[in-house]
């Protein structure tokens, strides 16, 4: 398959190739030869334009994300919306190894063209996400998904990667976790858009209400959207509803991806920077006449401003 | 640095003999690999589209029912028809030694019975993934 057919066959939707394309997108930093197809798909990431909402699914350790993302695929999906999800799990550090098991929660939608689902392993990148989740998200986007649904690994108090590359973070809590709250003010609780309290049947709601609504109020200014507190239980389907009400009306508040561009942009710069590396510092690090200066500078036997002269040249 | 091993681990109909695919999990992870649960008592369907989306290196059956000639050539077939036959089948459990060569004949790459060994297995598709990719071993 060229690469063209490949970036083709991903805008067509084909589930292949666009399982393909995340694995390249995937393998890609870890190859010194960028190949011609990697190029073709990391284009993508600056070309196919914007037409998915991504909304972040975030929270502690057995919070209930991934059975939370398996209600809102059931959700637009009875509305015909199309679902794509990355569901990110932590590698070990010890050994690079790693068990993906979100996928369970989601499995029967397996078999529904309108769903692909992706498990990444984080490979040792630290915030919460893999380092690759932004280029995946954009190739799902080029298939035009209608949701793109993005489940961290379990947080802990500062993980706030996933609030940049999504346009919807929704943070989510169970009862019992007051001190946890409390502990998160000045942490994951100043991003969160929507503040979710998952497993209300279990007791303790009512506490972990109260200081959600408070860091809500706290965060708030007078034009600025005022995350709501959305009480559900996933396993049973309760408050689902309002939870999308609440999505969907903060995509009617934020609808210009404005987060999204502001993390490109960032992408931008940083790739920039990169790229200057490679091509002026390495060579220029690599000649002897830097070499012989820089030793000499360290002796005292060549002044500083020499430096500055060599770069100039 | 080669990308991690990604391999599917699957049990299908009603087996519900977990222990073994979970241990092995487990042994597969501190080897280094990415191991991707697909969930008990699953369908050959759900099995190869979970095999599709996800791009594993391996797909891994383990089977202790007895349904392995029931589940296992469905699988194969399903894998050609999505044109992902090109990943490594591996089947684990008990197996009879007359269904070995039957399953192997059917395209499974090697069948796995009671009392293997995790650095055996491990090796093993270490070896059988690196010839797929066309590189050395991959650690």
């Amino acid at each position: 398959m060229t690469p063209q057919e490949l970036v083709a066959n991903v805008i067509a939707q084909k589930p292949a190739a666009i399982a393909k394309a995340i694995s390249l997108i995937e393998r890609g930093e870890h190859t010194a030869e960028r190949s011609d197809t990697y190029d073709a798909l990391f284009n993508l990431l600056f070309e196919a334009p914007f037409c998915s909402q991504v909304i972040g699914i975030t929270g502690p350790p057995g919070a209930g994300k991934s059975t939370l993302v398996d209600r809102i695929i059931e959700h637009a999906r009875a509305d015909n919306k199309k679902v794509a999800v990355l569901a990110v799990d932590p590698s070990s550090p010890l050994t690079g190894g790693s068990i993906l098991g979100d996928r369970v929660r989601m499995q029967r939608h397996a078999l529904d063209s309108g769903v692909f689902i992706r498990s990444l392993a984080n490979r040792g990148h630290l915030g919460g996400l893999s380092e690759t989740t932004y280029q995946c998200i954009r190739v799902l986007e080029a298939a035009q998904f209608d949701f793109i649904l993005v489940e961290s690994i379990g947080i802990g108090q500062n993980e706030i990667e996933i609030t940049h590359m999504v346009d919807t973070t929704v943070l989510v809590t169970i009862p019992g976790m007051g001190d946890y709250v409390q502990a998160m003010k000045a942490g994951v609780m100043e991003f969160g858009d929507i503040l979710v309290i998952n497993k209300c049947d279990l007791p303790g709601v009512g506490q972990v209400e109260k200081l959600l609504n408070e860091i809500a109020h706290d965060r708030a200014g007078p034009d600025d959207w005022l995350p709501p507190v959305v009480k559900i239980t996933a396993n049973n389907g309760e408050g689902i509803e309002g939870l999308m009400k609440n999505i969907h009306a903060h995509t009617r508040f934020a609808p210009e991806h404005q987060t999204r561009r502001s993390y490109e942009r960032h992408l931008l710069d940083a790739m920039l920077q990169r790229a200057i590396l490679k091509r002026f510092y390495q060579p220029l690090v690599a000649t002897n006449a830097y070499q012989q200066l820089a030793a000499a500078i360290v002796e005292r036997k060549r002044p500083l401003q020499d430096l500055w002269s060599l770069l100039l040249q | 640095m080669s990308a991690p091993i990604r391999i599917l681990l699957a049990k299908m109909g009603l087996d519900t003999h977990t222990i073994g695919v979970t241990v092995l999990a487990k042994g597969l992870r501190d080897a280094g690999f990415e191991v991707i649960f697909s969930g008990f008592k699953q369908t050959p369907e759900v099995v190869v589209a979970s095999a599709l989306q996800e791009d594993v290196d391996v797909v891994g059956i383990s089977s202790l029912s007895g349904a392995h000639m029931r589940y296992i050539p469905h699988v194969l077939e399903l894998m050609k028809e999505h044109g992902i036959d090109d990943k490594v089948v591996l089947v684990g459990g008990v197996i009879p030694q007359e269904d070995i060569a039957t399953l192997e004949a059917l395209g499974v790459d090697r069948v796995f019975t009671m009392g293997a060994e995790m650095q055996t297995m491990v090796d093993y598709i270490r070896e059988a993934v690196a010839k797929k990719r066309g590189e050395g071993v991959v650690a």
